[in-house]
């Protein structure tokens, strides 16, 4: 019973990076990174740019060796499982010379696809029309949903997709994510690595944010990226109320903002149990004002 | 395996200009060039036609010839290795499941169907020119030394290996053009300068050309030329054996580099 149980764990454990430390020469681009990602989550790398997202993915898709630590997908370490996955990674890599479709016959010979599935992916992607141009005459935004249409041959029960909408205009965002949150919904596991917070937050079950190659953040995106809500406060006596909020266990931090306090609240506390408080302990306030972190504010702080 | 790993290297060269270029020219000019000996008698070596176009010569004088066009499939990995890098698509391919092994199989697989054609068609050239020049029908004299054949074979798959190490180092296909042939022309020259001499007809190029030797070797030392050629044998062994360790060191080199 216990046995089986293990089992299903491992089973269900799509990739796991461990202890992974990567340096280009002298800039240390991932430092001790570990994270897991679980069968049929949607899972976002959230960081600014330069944080070593391509590099995490990058050495899990085996084209960059780590200097320390290891992967497995699937639960297997050894090589030779990346033909299960569908990856984008940066940038769209073809053979210009070649067109679209020519292309992606390559990639699928190399899957182990067949050909044929070259056509349905280039439909979804919407390059149907122009499968006989030229990779080299593609504009970037269609190179872009090329690298997408590759990724999707074989339809493979996993895909990573770095920075999926750059370069794409705001419809074919809007269709790159739409195409995403379908592909999840319908059982996928899918690793989304992006800069932008609203297309993890949109998107994504589950999120790690990274900044200069450590973790800073992970868990289900409603606990890393919910809109955390926090207290501005303006008294006479401004030592006293710093003094009593110093020692309260109602508050998690104050900063001074100007020269009113910005603070926020532990959990399960709220803002009319504070000012009861205050009355209680004989502060007045003069300004008193609740307001949520927007979602940027949050990441900037996240990875400040 | 191995013939799926050669149907994806076809298709990513057959649109591709240089290579159609580059083997044209091959077809082109080898049966012209050999043609022309003909007419060269001015270079001080007594020329018999039949000799030099007749069975069994041919074989021995038409891979001589054909050992300097070696460089054209040379010229044509280094092209094909050099936009795998540029194109970043040996970085696509690992993605898309190729291990770093796979990637050294495919252009080991491309270099012996390119030097199995090569070598067919110095075949048919060869062909040519014999019956052209051919007195009697003889059979016998026709396979007389026709194993020179599959000693091109593998003399130009050991100049691609060479080609391929230097690309897959190198990165860059100009300055890997140039490296190739500095290499040939130069460098290994220079080398051999400060080897002793026991050992300095071991050195890599050395042994690839000693596998087709020098065809006026009996005139030269007539004329009071010495010349040092390896045993056909350890030609064989040492060609074998260096193209063996190109291919591994390109293994290798990709093997610990970031794509």
């Amino acid at each position: 019973m216990a046995i089986n149980r293990l089992n299903n764990l491992t089973l269900n454990q799509i990739l796991s990076l461990n202890n992974i430390s990567k340096s280009f020469r002298k800039l240390k681009a991932l430092d001790n990174l570990s994270l897991t990602v679980e069968e049929g989550s949607v899972y976002g790398i959230l960081g600014p740019n330069g944080s070593g997202k391509t590099t995490a993915l990058g050495i899990a898709l085996g084209v960059i060796n780590a200097d320390s630590g290891s992967y497995s997908w699937f639960g297997r370490t050894e090589d030779g499982q990346r033909k299960r996955i569908g990856a984008l990674l940066e940038t769209p890599n073809f053979y210009p010379y070649l067109s679209a479709l020519q292309n992606l016959k390559i990639s699928a010979a190399i899957k182990g696809v067949k050909e044929e599935d070259a056509h349905r992916v280039l439909e979804i992607v919407k390059l149907s029309e122009r499968k006989n141009s030229k990779f080299s005459t593609y504009s970037l935004g269609m190179k872009q949903r090329l690298a997408i249409a590759a990724a999707l041959l074989g339809n493979p029960e996993v895909l990573v997709l770095d920075e999926p909408t750059n370069g794409l205009d705001p419809q074919g965002i809007a269709e790159v994510r739409e195409l995403i949150i379908n592909l999840g919904q319908s059982g996928k596991t899918i690793l989304l690595a992006s800069h932008i917070i609203e297309e993890v937050e949109k998107v994504c079950s589950h999120v790690v944010v990274i900044k200069k190659g450590q973790k800073l953040a992970e868990g289900e995106i409603s606990d890393v990226l919910h809109e955390e809500e926090y207290i501005i406060l303006d008294t006479e006596d401004k030592e006293k109320l710093h003094g009593f909020l110093s020692n309260s266990s109602y508050v998690k931090n104050i900063l001074k903002e100007k020269d009113r306090l910005k603070i926020s609240l532990s959990n399960g506390y709220n803002a009319y149990e504070l000012n009861k408080q205050l009355v209680k302990e004989g502060i007045v306030v003069s300004h008193l004002e609740t307001k949520k972190k927007s979602l940027e504010t949050k990441f900037l702080e996240l990875t400040k | 395996m191995m013939w799926n790993i050669l149907k994806v290297e076809i298709k990513k060269i057959l649109p591709y200009r240089p290579v159609w270029i580059f083997l044209g020219l091959y077809v082109l000019l080898l049966p012209l060039i050999f043609g022309f000996f003909k007419n060269s008698t001015s270079n001080g070596l007594p020329l018999d036609v039949s000799k030099v176009y007749g069975f069994p010569g041919v074989w021995t004088y038409l891979t001589y010839l054909g050992s300097y066009f070696h460089v054209l499939p040379g010229f044509l990995i280094i092209m094909i290795v050099s936009n795998e890098y540029s194109y970043r698509t040996f970085r696509q391919n690992v993605i898309d499941g190729y291990s770093r092994f796979e990637l050294v199989l495919g252009k080991m697989s491309l270099m012996v169907l390119l030097s199995l054609l090569l070598s067919f068609y110095l075949l048919l050239v060869g062909l040519f020119y014999g019956v052209a020049n051919m007195q009697e029908m003889n059979l016998s004299i026709i396979s007389e030394k026709i194993y020179y054949i599959p000693l091109f074979a593998l003399q130009g798959f050991a100049y691609m290996t060479l080609a391929l190490i230097i690309s897959v180092l190198v990165k860059r296909s100009a300055l890997s053009i140039i490296l190739f042939l500095v290499y040939i022309l130069i460098i290994e020259k220079f080398i051999q300068s400060f080897l002793p001499e026991s050992i300095q007809l071991y050195t890599p190029e050395n042994t690839f050309s000693d596998l087709i030797g020098f065809p006026w070797k009996g005139i030269a030392m007539m004329m009071g030329v010495e010349m040092k050629e390896l045993a056909l044998s350890l030609a064989i062994g040492f060609t074998v054996a260096y193209s063996a360790l190109f291919l591994g060191l390109s293994y290798l080199t990709l093997k610990q580099r970031d794509l």
